[in-house]
């Protein structure tokens, strides 16, 4: 058993490692900043909720927004999941308008009892993503002519994550979590005058972030509220730069050959997150979280751009038939889920915000129906089009298996 | 999923199908959405983002002009003589004289049988290529014969050169064995010669000692005939003509020393008396040839540059600079302001450079054309060239309409980016030359006024980031 795990989980984390950052799935010029756009993944029965999960326990399914959560796996219980996802964007501007897509693993995750009321998880996903591509027109300094520079990222940082979780009571669990950041953004900048100019950079950046959680279920047995907590991080980057001219007469001029150069750090800020889920009706469960990441308290600036303190709100609701029916679709999870993000960028006087609605079910795999296939598909927007800024219009599709197995029992894994 | 149910119990089957279902839906998925997109955002984003990308075109540079001369020119073995006086070239006052040296020499002395000796002359052929000046004004040539080997006026370094030669009143000492006067040159027309006679008792001498058999070598004709200088006069020419010496004997294509006989009679009552032949003597591969070229500046702003060898900066010399091939007059041109690219950035890269300078309007026309082109040279601040090799070329961009709008340019861009990259201050300058100095006379003069349109600039096109 432990063996099995052990191999899935390297090779899910080369492929990962190598098809995550080359088949990026952004291409926001948004992602230039701060190593990119954040990626928020929902596991489990949790896609198509919202991203809402502070407040969720299950002893079924894993949930990484909350490692309190861990708290409440059953003894002997072994809990892993995949998930993929698919981006179909739209983006334009004033006058311009384009369309790309792609897919993506979007996490692997393992969870486990260690000690009744104690368990442990890990597991591996996306953190930010770069994907920009972006043209910019200057002038050349002391003249009337202009130059163009073309400049495209691709990249970001991927997570892996080590969490525990114990629940103290009936009624209260708490959890910390460390997570290792890593990954790379290669940057090309090309320009034509009078040689072809390319500027190649590879940026390699690390970090590690710690956090923790606590959850709390009230008598009753029908609300949970939760809290998160993560403290500032600083991620460290290096730059390995090659630089070089060719002119037309084939002549190539090389500036820098694998120039090594620390760059700045990059602060992910203080944060934190407050959760209420509650069964607020006959087989339909509510969520409702806030986060806020403090960006405005964290010592980095921006040029011309400024980072604005970041709210989340999130909002998720289930619908569970408990008919003793077999019909197929009784069994079936029901799930809708909007969230809304303040986004962390002012420029050009606007908040680059975002928002989203989903849509998702939960298809029980066997019997018990502790395994599932999650589907969800999203519909939303980030940024706007006013003062010459990029607005994105995406759909998204999430599939997340999620598999409860016998810790003891040895079995095949697919 | 309802087949999926209908295999109830089945554990394994059901793990199997699980597997297929779930690697199919991410391979549909995948496919569907495989990594795709338009080429958009070319433009979308940099009206809120900036980069550390900068060009800057810098053409502020100050810039020192200069004439100086080299040392000396090596004219030996050209294969042109250069002979022709020219005055008032650079300067009010200054002059230019060409004169040529030449030892000569043929494969073979052996006795023609029964021939009779009829003349003796020097056959001067014209190089088409080159004429310079006004060719419509009659020159004056006079031939001496040399009565020392040409070895004696070897430099110290073994070399003959545009300084090597006799005084004028050393060569009036010489045997004048022939002149032609007041002859109208036709430079441009191939396989024409300028033909002068010369001494009928130097020719005959030559000719008995080659039939009794007293010349038999090239040593042995040269101890009777140790060469010839041929001189223009100073008075009448305005011109400089190049011809043609090579090795090649009896051809249209080349001048000689050229004796004509009468070869034995073979008829018994014909008569062909008219029908000569001849032999031809000339620059052989081991003779020498050279040309001496003397300029005169002592009475111009420009005598510095003979007297103490320095240069004389533009601004002494109403802002012209010189260059003229054969005398080994250069521009030259120092960029002090260069160093301070330097400063620029950390990283970065001469995109181009390019120096432009305006010849002088007024100093070109048909007679005087101006070169396609003109060598760069690197030299330090004693003029002792860097590299012997070119650095560079600056290309003649006519302006037929606007002629004060034809200029020199130079590609400086490895130039610069080498000054930048070395650590040290930039002290050395750029030299100019004619292409081929040394076989020809061409001048150009440079205006370096920072006015209208003749200047002396560097345009520097510099990225940093």
């Amino acid at each position: 058993m432990h063996k099995h795990i052990f191999t899935i989980f390297i090779v899910l984390f080369l492929v990962f490692r190598y098809t995550s950052i080359a088949q990026n799935d952004t291409r926001s010029p948004y992602s230039i900043f701060a190593l990119g756009v954040e990626n928020t993944v929902a596991t489990g029965g949790l896609t198509g909720l919202g991203n809402t999960g502070v407040a969720q326990t299950s002893p079924f399914q894993i949930n990484i927004f909350n490692p309190a959560s861990l708290g409440y796996l059953r003894k002997k219980s072994f809990l892993y999941e995949f998930g993929v996802n698919g981006t179909y964007s739209t983006l334009k501007s004033d006058n311009e308008s384009g369309k790309t897509n792609s897919a993506n693993l979007s996490h692997i995750a393992i969870a486990f009892p260690i000690k009744e009321n104690w368990g442990i998880g890990f597991g591996l996903t996306p953190f930010t993503k770069v994907g920009y591509d972006i043209s910019f027109d200057k002038e050349i300094i002391g003249s009337a002519e202009s130059f163009r520079t073309f400049t495209s990222g691709l990249g970001g940082l991927n997570k892996f994550y080590i969490a525990s979780g114990a629940k103290l009571g009936n009624v209260l669990s708490v959890g910390v979590d460390i997570s290792f950041l890593f990954g790379s953004v290669d940057e090309l900048s090309q320009l034509f005058s009078e040689g072809l100019v390319t500027i190649r950079d590879e940026n390699n950046y690390s970090a590690i972030n710690l956090g923790g959680g606590f959850q709390y279920t009230f008598p009753n047995n029908k609300t949970t509220i939760g809290g998160t907590f993560s403290f500032p991080t600083l991620a460290k980057g290096s730059q390995v730069r090659n630089s070089f001219v060719s002119f037309e007469d084939g002549a190539l001029v090389t500036i820098q050959t694998n120039e090594e150069m620390e760059l700045d750090a990059l602060e992910f800020p203080i944060s934190f997150g407050i959760g209420v889920t509650s069964e607020v009706y006959k087989d339909f469960v509510a969520s409702l979280d806030f986060r806020k990441r403090l960006w405005e308290e964290t010592s980095q600036s921006l040029e011309n751009e400024q980072y604005r303190n970041q709210n989340i709100y999130g909002f998720g609701l289930e619908y569970k038939p408990s008919v003793n029916n077999l019909k197929y679709w009784n069994k079936l999870k029901y799930r809708f889920g909007f969230n809304y993000n303040s986004g962390f960028l002012f420029i050009s006087n606007r908040q680059i915000d975002s928002y989203f609605f989903s849509l998702g079910l939960g298809i029980p795999l066997n019997k018990t129906r502790r395994n599932n296939l999650n589907i969800s598909y999203s519909i939303g927007r980030e940024g706007t089009i006013d003062n010459n800024l990029i607005q994105e219009n995406f759909h998204k599709i999430s599939l997340n298996l999620n598999f409860v197995g016998n810790w003891f029992k040895e079995r095949k894994i697919f | 999923m309802v087949e999926l149910r209908t295999y109830g119990n089945n554990t394994f089957t059901r793990k199997t199908l699980m597997r297929y279902y779930f690697f199919g839906l991410l391979s549909v998925l995948m496919t569907v959405f495989s990594c795709g997109s338009d080429d958009f955002a070319s433009n979308v984003g940099s009206n809120f983002l900036d980069n550390d990308i900068n060009i800057n075109l810098l053409d502020t540079f100050s810039i020192n002009s200069s004439t100086f001369k080299l040392d000396e020119v090596n004219t030996s073995s050209t294969g042109r003589i250069l002979l022709g006086h020219i005055e008032n070239h650079i300067d009010d006052g200054d002059y230019l004289t060409a004169s040529a040296y030449l030892e000569l020499s043929r494969s073979e002395y052996s006795a023609v049988i029964g021939a009779t000796y009829d003349s003796i002359g020097l056959v001067l052929n014209y190089d088409e290529n080159y004429y310079y000046g006004d060719t419509a004004v009659a020159l004056n040539y006079k031939v001496y014969q040399l009565d020392t080997p040409i070895a004696n006026l070897e430099d110290e370094d073994g070399n003959y050169s545009n300084n090597s030669g006799l005084t004028p009143s050393a060569i009036e000492n010489l045997e004048l064995i022939g002149e032609i006067k007041d002859f109208f040159p036709r430079p441009n027309r191939a396989n024409d010669s300028i033909y002068i006679s010369l001494n009928e008792s130097l020719g005959n001498t030559i000719f008995d000692k080659i039939q009794d058999a007293e010349i038999t070598s090239e040593d042995e004709f040269q101890a009777n005939f140790r060469g010839l200088v041929i001189v223009p006069s100073n008075e009448t020419s305005s011109q400089i003509l190049g011809f043609n010496v090579s090795a090649s004997e009896n051809s249209d294509g080349n001048s000689s020393m050229r004796i004509f006989y009468t070869p034995e009679s073979t008829g018994d009552d014909d008569d062909d008396d008219d029908a000569l032949s001849f032999f031809d003597f000339v620059v052989t591969d081991g003779s020498v040839q050279f040309n001496n070229i003397t300029t005169g500046l002592s009475e111009t702003a420009f005598a510095e540059i003979e007297d103490t060898g320095t240069q004389v900066y533009s601004t002494e010399t109403d802002n012209k600079t010189y260059i003229q091939g054969g005398s080994g007059i250069c521009a030259k041109v120092e960029i002090p302001g260069l160093n301070k690219i330097k400063g620029l950035s950390e990283f970065g890269s001469t995109l181009s450079a390019e120096l432009i300078f305006n010849p002088s309007p007024g100093s070109f026309n048909n007679d005087f054309p101006l070169p396609d082109a003109l060598d760069v040279y690197a030299i330090n601040p004693n003029n002792d060239l860097i590299q012997e090799d070119p650095i560079g070329t600056a290309t003649l961009i006519r302006n037929s309409e606007f002629i004060e709008d034809t200029f020199y340019s130079i590609d400086l861009t490895t130039f610069v980016q080498l000054f930048i990259e070395s650590d040290e201050d930039v002290n050395f300058g750029l030299m100019f030359q004619i292409q081929s100095f040394n076989e020809n006379v061409n001048r150009v003069a440079i205006d370096d006024r920072f006015a209208n349109s003749s200047q002396l600039k560097l345009t520097v096109k510099y990225l940093n980031f």
